[in-house]
């Protein structure tokens, strides 16, 4: 009977273990990243010279950021040019005709980005992004679904 | 004391912490840095790290010019850059650190305001180091799906 008691009067020693806990957790929670940086992917055109360039595939599709307007060009002429809106660029717009490019070329994954010098960096990354994902909005439902469009993005000087 | 239920709690919160930190390399933008938002998801990898405020240029955390010393440059490179990149490079390579050496990346952590001449200065030069995978970081947005 004695002996049973004594069993059950006996308690775990946490008080060491709650320390290292309280401890692990603070440090843990202090080094946490709460903003991820994360990267966009740039595809370099190969140096020249590089060996034998594969086929050219036929259908060349390049987005011209200009000052004032986004434009459109496959690789020979400009098809289309999206002027701005209110002073900023009109990426709506931009993902929608790149959409229907992609929908006649269905194959195709790469674009060229061709930048005049002053563009900013942040203008940059938007066109990146208008021109990696589409976000569609179908009728009846509040969130629009992205839909890819060119994933492997390279750039350039704008002519 | 019922100490049972709080020990649960913790090691679930410890557990939670630990497998939400491992993984994927962490950059670390200067402060003068403020990077733009993009939907990218891509996770960034180990590489040499190129940060462009809107004055200064660093490699892996160290000064070597000012922007305006890259806008008056006429080179398609900037020596200064390339020196320290091919430095980076041949360090790496000597102490058989393959990441750095042989997968020739680098990481642009640029400014939102930068202007893309500026950029295409530090790609060419990176490219001429024998970097030539380049990616931008960005800080990524919050999804709402």
């Amino acid at each position: 009977m004695a002996k049973r008691r004594e069993h059950k009067e006996t308690e775990l020693e946490l008080t060491t273990l709650i320390n290292v806990m309280v401890v692990l957790i603070s440090f843990l929670l202090l080094t946490a990243v709460f903003t991820q940086i994360t990267i966009q992917e740039l595809k370099l055109p190969a140096q020249a010279g590089g060996g034998a360039a594969p086929l050219k595939p036929p259908v060349v599709v390049e987005v011209i950021v200009r000052k004032n307007s986004l434009q459109i060009s496959n690789g020979k002429s400009v098809t289309e040019t999206i002027p701005n809106v209110s002073n900023k660029y009109d990426y709506k717009k931009l993902s929608a005709s790149l959409l229907e490019i992609k929908r006649e070329n269905q194959d195709k994954d790469d674009v060229t980005v061709l930048m005049e010098p002053d563009i900013d960096y942040e203008s940059l990354i938007a066109v990146m992004d208008a021109v990696k994902v589409a976000e569609v909005y179908s009728p009846g439902k509040d969130k629009p679904r992205k839909v890819p469009l060119f994933p492997s993005v390279s750039i350039g000087d704008a002519p | 004391m019922m100490l049972t239920s709080l020990m649960d709690i913790f090691t679930v919160l410890v557990l939670y912490l630990i497998v939400n930190q491992g993984g994927g390399v962490s950059l670390d933008a200067p402060k003068t840095v403020k990077i733009p938002e993009s939907v990218v998801e891509t996770a960034p990898r180990r590489s040499v790290v190129m940060a462009v405020s809107n004055t200064e240029v660093f490699v892996q955390g160290v000064t070597i010019v000012t922007v305006a010393e890259v806008l008056e440059s006429r080179q398609d490179y900037i020596e200064p850059i390339r020196q320290e990149m091919l430095r980076i490079k041949n360090l790496a390579a000597e102490q058989g650190d393959k990441g750095i050496s042989e997968s020739g990346e680098v990481t642009i952590l640029a400014d939102r305001g930068v202007p893309f001449k500026i950029l295409k200065k530090l790609m060419s030069t990176s490219s001429s180091a024998g970097f030539d995978k380049i990616s931008l970081a960005v800080n990524q947005k919050e999804n709402q799906n």
